[in-house]
C-alpha cells in the first residue's frame, strides 16, 4: 500500500465525521508522511497499522468522554493496548528493551532539562503578579478539575456497571414477557372470548326459540278457535297450540335464568381477567 | 513497558514534549519524542493533540516548511498550569512509590 493509497482510504473512512475534523485529521497525517520522508514512507505505514485502525482511533476520541478514555487506553508489556481498536496491537518491545539504559539516561537528562524550563516559568510568572494570580488560579481550577476527574471514573464506571445490570434484568423480563407471557395471556383472552360468545349465543338461541315457539303456539291457538267448525281439527290445533306455547316459556324461562346466573359470572370473570395483568405486574416489580 | 500508562501520563508526556521546543514543535517531531519515553503506536498520539488542542492546552499554527505548510504545536498558559499540575501528582506519586519500594529512611 502506497502512502497515497492510504491517505485514499483513510479519507473515505473518515466520510462520517465533521469535515473540520477530517480535513484536520487528513492534514495531519500528510504532513506527518512528508516529515518522515519518502525513505520511510513503508516504515510509517507499516507502523500506522490498516487506515481503518487510524480511522477508529481518530472517531473513538471524537465521541469518548474523559471518564471513557481513562478506562480505555492503556500501555502492557505488549505495548499500547486500546478496547476500542479490537486487533491486538502487539508492538515490538525488543526495541525498547535494547534501548531501555539510553532512555534511562536521556529521561534523565531530560527530567532536568524539564526542570529548568520548570523553574523558568515560576520565576516569570513571579515576576508578574498578574500572571501569577491567573496561573494559581487556573492551577486551582484544573486541580479540581483533576481531583474531580481521579474520583470520578471509578464511581462512574461502577454506576454504568449496576444501570447496564439493571437494564439486562429489564431486557431478560421484557423478552420473557414477549415469549412467554404475552403468547399465554393472549391465548387466554382468546378462550374467554369463545367461552363468552357460546353462553351468548346459547342464550340468544333460548331466547329466540323460546319467543318463537310462544308465537307459533298462540298462532296455532287462535287457528285451532277458527277452524272450531270441524271440532276435531280444531282441537288439535288449540292443544298443539298450547303445548309449543308451553315448551316456548320454558325455553324462555331458561334464557332468563341463564342471563340471572350465567351474565354476572360472565362479568365477574371477565373484570378478574383484565385485572390479572396489572397484579402479575405489581408483583414483578417488587 | 512493564506499567500501564493512563491517558493522563500520556497528556502530560506529550505537553512535556512539546515544551522542550520553545518554539513549537510538529506532529511527527512529538511523535518521535514521545516514543523515546513509552512505546505508543504512532496513531494514538493524534487524537491526543487533537483533543489538547480543543481543551486550550495546544495552540497551532502554520509555518512554512520546504514548500509547504507545517502544522507546529505550541503549548499554552492553560496547557502550562495543566502541565505543572501533572508534574507535581507525577512527583508525588514517584516519591510513595518510592518509599515503598526503598524502605522508610
Amino acid at each position: 500500500m502506497s502512502k497515497l493509497e492510504f491517505m485514499n482510504e483513510l479519507e473515505s473512512l473518515l466520510l462520517d465525521i465533521p469535515l473540520d475534523e477530517r480535513e484536520e485529521a487528513l492534514k495531519y497525517y500528510n504532513g506527518y508522511f512528508e516529515d518522515a520522508g519518502e525513505d520511510h514512507e513503508s516504515e510509517i505505514i507499516a507502523e500506522l497499522g490498516s487506515p481503518k485502525k487510524v480511522a477508529d482511533m481518530i472517531k473513538a476520541d471524537l465521541i469518548s468522554n474523559a471518564a471513557e478514555r481513562d478506562n480505555r487506553g492503556y500501555f502492557t508489556e505488549n505495548g499500547y493496548k486500546d478496547t476500542i481498536v479490537n486487533e491486538e496491537q502487539l508492538e515490538v518491545i525488543g526495541a525498547a528493551n535494547t534501548n531501555a539504559g539510553g532512555s534511562q539516561q536521556s529521561e534523565q537528562t531530560a527530567g532536568a532539562g524539564n526542570s529548568q524550563t520548570t523553574n523558568q516559568s515560576y520565576n516569570n510568572s513571579t515576576t508578574n503578579n498578574n500572571t501569577n494570580q491567573r496561573y494559581n488560579n487556573s492551577n486551582n481550577n484544573t486541580s479540581n478539575n483533576i481531583n474531580q476527574g481521579y474520583n470520578n471514573p471509578g464511581n462512574k464506571a461502577h454506576q454504568d456497571n449496576n444501570h447496564n445490570r439493571n437494564t439486562n434484568v429489564g431486557l431478560i423480563v421484557l423478552i420473557l414477557a414477549f415469549t412467554v407471557f404475552l403468547p399465554l395471556t393472549l391465548s387466554l383472552i382468546g378462550v374467554a372470548i369463545g367461552l363468552v360468545a357460546t353462553v351468548l349465543g346459547l342464550i340468544f338461541g333460548f331466547g329466540a326459540a323460546g319467543i318463537a315457539l310462544i308465537c307459533a303456539g298462540i298462532a296455532l291457538f287462535i287457528a285451532g278457535l277458527v277452524q272450531m267448525s270441524i271440532p276435531l281439527i280444531g282441537l288439535a290445533f288449540v292443544g298443539g297450540g298450547l303445548v309449543v306455547f308451553g315448551i316456548g316459556m320454558l325455553l324462555t324461562m331458561a334464557c332468563g335464568a341463564l342471563c340471572r346466573v350465567a351474565l354476572p359470572a360472565m362479568i365477574k370473570g371477565f373484570v378478574n381477567l383484565c385485572r390479572m395483568p396489572f397484579k402479575d405486574r405489581s408483583v414483578m416489580a417488587a | 513497558m512493564v506499567f500501564n500508562t493512563g491517558s493522563a501520563l500520556l497528556d502530560a508526556i506529550v505537553l512535556a514534549a512539546i515544551t522542550q521546543e520553545p518554539e513549537g514543535t510538529y506532529g511527527y517531531k512529538i511523535t518521535q519524542d514521545v516514543r523515546q519515553a513509552i512505546e505508543v503506536s504512532e496513531s494514538t498520539l493524534y487524537p491526543v493533540l487533537r483533543r489538547l488542542q480543543k481543551e486550550d492546552c495546544l495552540e497551532v499554527y502554520d509555518l512554512e516548511f520546504a514548500g509547504r505548510n507545517r502544522r507546529y504545536y505550541r503549548i499554552t498558559n492553560k496547557g502550562m498550569a495543566q502541565l505543572m499540575l501533572y508534574k507535581d501528582e507525577w512527583e508525588s506519586y514517584y516519591k510513595k512509590i518510592n518509599i515503598i519500594f526503598e524502605g522508610v529512611k
